[in-house]
């Protein structure tokens, strides 16, 4: 019977590997605000707005400091909106006349975070009419799957469009479709001016774009090069209507898929992984503020669209929060189901069983002792277990170990 | 003797049994009106799009349903036995104290299985006549990780019943309280993909606490 009640000690450190972390990070955990930056087109540097205790600090990367009047000015194409309702903004920057259609036209703002792809989801995908007889997009009618070819299934009677399905599966087919779909990329909102529709990676990693135009298909093989092995592709429907969208590869470089024969133009960004790493992109018609942002804190690119280059860089690493640290040296490993990096539940441990080997020493000796007081003889192997397993294993030994 | 034991498991529990049948059936059939009733008022293409494309998950009543149900059968399989001690007199049976807690368990599990697979097979139906077998497929690994928890809840229950002694039940409740929450980590649909088998396997271990509980029992532990 020694077995069960090793299984149920063994059981109940796992579960307060879980709980008693989370309990003290509920306690400790404050959030810290990692500082807004964004490139000057007038400085010619990156800005940042750093938020603290004592308030909103404006400044550049050199540190000179601005007021919020000043720091409104030095970043036109972001605070366009004040500056114009201020008569503040200036005719032209960089010789381009400036108007708010230019910079609306030519902006946009991109989010990428890892739990946006590594998600569980349901393989159904809406086909837009992309040219739609009103101008709002409708939700069509039918979803579609990917298979041998593409199904078209209606809602309203849960059965297949054989018709409709049979006609894109050949015109599939006729372009070199191989099945099965590695990843059907598109995006399923009508909260967007106009459709781009979906771009699907086949078996051979060719790239396919597949469209609705005046209820007919439109697909088109890419000339998109089967050896990137594509990862990711994030379609985009932006006002300027300059590209479909960004594409991973492999290797996690970052392309631009462009609206002129889906040719690819690598974008310059700060190491990243797809996995790990959110990316933030705040483009305006002369610069991109590329930001990849992780644990360890936010680098951020400024790249000149013009030349397609660099041209300036700012690093803001994220303060180590004192009191969630201490949490190192009390518990020697930690159990986590979830993650901010994708929306699966599994058991991921973090072991700390250096740093808390001090705490363990000490529980290991209060145990010994407790032990001695109770029952006069010295309990080595639990005392081995709390040295290892810390106050799990002493609370689990202490409430949860029958006595011999 | 099985024949007797088992018979006797299901005299404590018929009406339960009954009950929790009725329960299920009501909870079903008002989450199927409510479907229906979305279906007619804002239409099926929506509803699948809200399904597909915004993580909507549409039977979030049935959640705490097989929980609820795993510790009635827990406690009016194990209390009576408790009430003046009861359980003695089973464990002084001529059969082995493990053999006779495995026919104990395994009359909870099974009957609780029995029912859990009667509303999946409901369910499922009720899906594949209204959705495609993608979203029956994701609603179905939801709602088994719920179906889980009702196994491990009369697990844990009769783990923390069978216990002779409060100063040690007070600490196995707090450990099955944690151990239960493993199983509502995320409503996120279909989020315990990869976990499934997980469950699976703890529910196996949780099994093994009860033997440590009877044994206890048994032994007239009194610490």
């Amino acid at each position: 019977m020694k077995i069960f009640n090793r299984i149920i000690i063994l059981i109940a450190i796992l579960a307060m590997a879980w709980g008693g972390p989370k309990l003290f990070r509920l306690v400790t955990d404050t959030s810290t605000r990692t500082p807004f930056v964004y490139y000057s087109c007038v400085d010619k540097t990156f800005c940042q707005m750093t938020f603290s205790d004592s308030g909103i600090v404006r400044s550049n990367k050199h540190g000179k400091v601005y007021n919020e009047s000043e720091f409104d000015s030095i970043l036109p194409m972001f605070y366009y909106r004040q500056l114009l309702a201020e008569s503040r903004m200036p005719d032209t920057i960089k010789g381009k006349a400036i108007n708010m259609r230019f910079i609306r036209g030519n902006s946009f703002f991109f989010r990428y975070r890892p739990n946006s792809k590594y998600t569980p989801s349901v393989k159904l995908f809406p086909l837009f009419e992309a040219i739609p007889k009103r101008l709002k997009l409708e939700l069509p009618e039918d979803v579609f799957r990917m298979n041998n070819g593409i199904e078209f299934i209606q809602p309203e009677t849960n059965e297949l469009d054989v018709e409709k399905s049979k006609k894109y599966t050949s015109i599939l087919l006729k372009k070199g479709y191989q099945a099965p779909a590695r990843l059907v990329a598109g995006n399923p909102s009508t909260r967007k001016s106009y459709d781009n529709g979906y771009f699907i990676v086949d078996k051979n990693y060719e790239v396919f774009h597949l469209k609705q135009l005046n209820n007919r298909p439109f697909i088109k093989k890419t000339n998109i090069p089967a050896n990137l092995k594509v990862k990711h592709i994030k379609v985009t429907e932006y006002a300027s209507r300059a590209f479909y969208g960004f594409l991973w590869d492999k290797d996690n470089k970052m392309y631009l898929i462009h609206s002129q024969d889906y040719e690819l133009i690598p974008i310059p960004t700060p190491p990243f992984n797809l996995e790990q790493d959110n990316m933030v992109i705040m483009a305006n018609p002369f610069y991109w503020n590329i930001s990849v942002i992780n644990n360890a804190g936010k680098t951020c690119w400024a790249i000149d669209i013009d030349k397609q280059e660099k041209v300036d860089d700012i690093t803001c690493l994220t303060p180590e929060n004192s009191k969630v640290k201490y949490g190192k040296w009390i518990f020697p490993f930690e159990l986590r189901f979830l993650s901010g990096k994708d929306n699966y539940v599994k058991p991921r441990f973090t072991w700390n069983i250096y740093s808390a080997i001090p705490f363990n020493l000490i529980l290991m000796l209060i145990f010994v002792f407790i032990q001695y007081r109770r029952t006069k003889r010295w309990h080595i192997e639990a005392a081995i277990w709390t040295l290892f397993t810390g106050i799990f294993g002493l609370i689990a030994c202490l409430f949860l170990k029958n006595k011999s | 003797m099985i024949k007797a034991i088992i018979y006797k498991e299901w005299l404590k529990t018929r009406y339960f049994v009954a009950f929790i049948v009725l329960v299920g059936l009501a909870i079903h059939i008002y989450s199927f009106l409510t479907i229906g009733h979305s279906f007619r008022n804002t239409g099926r293409a929506e509803l699948w799009d809200l399904i597909v494309n915004r993580s909507h998950f549409i039977f979030p009543s049935l959640k705490y349903f097989p929980l609820f149900a795993g510790l009635l059968i827990g406690v009016t399989q194990m209390v009576p036995e408790m009430v003046d001690k009861r359980l003695k007199l089973t464990m002084h049976l001529p059969v082995r104290e493990k053999t006779m807690t495995t026919y104990l368990i395994a009359y909870g599990l099974i009957l609780l299985t029995t029912v859990f697979i009667l509303f999946n097979v409901v369910l499922a139906t009720f899906l594949h006549l209204n959705f495609a077998w993608e979203i029956t497929a994701t609603t179905l690994s939801t709602t088994l990780v719920w179906y889980l928890s009702g196994l491990a809840a009369y697990l844990l229950s009769v783990f923390c019943i069978t216990e002779p002694t409060w100063k040690r039940r007070i600490p196995n409740i707090l450990l099955s309280l944690l151990l239960l929450h493993f199983f509502f980590i995320t409503d996120y649909p279909a989020a315990y993909g990869y976990f499934t088998f997980g469950l699976v396997l703890l529910i196996l271990i949780y099994s093994t606490f009860i033997y440590n509980s009877i044994h206890r029992f048994k032994t007239g532990y009194q610490d």
